[in-house]
């Protein structure tokens, strides 16, 4: 009898080991599970840089005389 | 021992089944189906794609070409799409930015130096960004949520400050891309000579 309760507990514990294989293998290795993965892990943090220039043309004497209340209208419309 | 035999093939018969259903849930194929002759065999071909994060600069120099402060105005707003107010730079040259990944993006602005280093008073030299995918180079839909408004200047709020201005900058092909244009602000009293900064744009995986 104490015998038969050795073995039972033994196949118990083998389907616990190969359920816990199973779930291991279809969290961790499916495709959903590794892309998730890298996505989260990732963190991707791509930086590029460019250059903005201006040429300022001397205007000669033409500013002297500014309107001096004149306003800059922000809008590139 | 016949208890010990039973035993034995209690356990081989329970890990058969479990190997054979952990096959079947891992998805390494169908399971073998006996049906006799004339059967087709199939097989399941798969290929996991990860994740990439890219974002490409396409055009890395705007230029606004050579211009000067209308006379008797007291400065002068260039934009690179070729729009300037108060003066006479007319060159049309945008930032064009490219999602060159396969997810999305929140991306951000910065300058190396807001006012270019202009040293005019007659106003406060500054600079802005005008970001957009409703006209060329940008691609409608590219920007999911504007951060910054859409077609409209958002002035730099200093040298080596971070602004975001898109959160999703999508990357399908057709709307992975947005126009940038930079504005610059020039006072009347700026003297002649070429001007420039450096904009760094970075892009961070979108949740």
């Amino acid at each position: 009898m104490a015998r038969k309760k050795r073995d039972i507990r033994k196949i118990g514990f083998i389907i616990a080991l190969l359920l816990l294989v199973v779930v291991i293998a279809t969290t961790g290795f499916s495709s959903e599970g590794l892309m998730n993965e890298d996505k989260t892990k990732e963190d991707v943090d791509t930086s590029v840089t460019g250059e903005v220039a201006l040429d300022i043309k001397d205007a000669g004497e033409e500013n002297v005389t500014v309107e001096a209340t004149d306003e800059l209208i922000m809008s590139s419309e | 021992m016949a208890e010990d035999k039973l035993t034995f093939a209690a356990i081989i018969l329970v890990a058969i089944v479990a190997i054979i259903g952990m096959i079947g849930i891992m998805g390494y194929g169908e399971l073998p189906q006996i049906t006799g002759a004339g059967t087709t065999p199939s097989g399941t071909a798969k290929i996991n794609i990860s994740g990439l994060g890219c974002l490409a600069l396409d055009d890395e120099n705007v230029s606004l070409g050579t211009g000067s402060v209308t006379a008797e105005k007291i400065a002068a707003l260039a934009v690179s799409n070729g729009t300037t107010v108060n003066g006479s730079w007319s060159a049309d040259d945008a930032f064009n930015l490219r999602n060159c990944g396969n997810y999305d993006l929140n991306v951000t602005i910065e300058t190396d130096d807001k006012d270019l280093g202009m040293t005019g008073t007659a106003v406060t030299p500054t600079s802005y960004f005008q970001p957009y995918d409703d006209a060329a180079p940008g691609e409608a839909g590219s920007c999911v949520t504007w951060v910054a408004t859409e077609d409209q200047l958002t002035e730099f709020s200093g040298d080596a400050t971070t602004q975001g201005f898109c959160e999703n900058f999508t990357y399908g092909s057709g709307d992975d891309e947005l126009g940038i244009d930079i504005g610059i602000k020039v006072p009347y009293d700026e003297p002649a000579g070429w001007r420039s900064a450096i904009i760094t744009f970075t892009g961070e995986a979108a949740t």
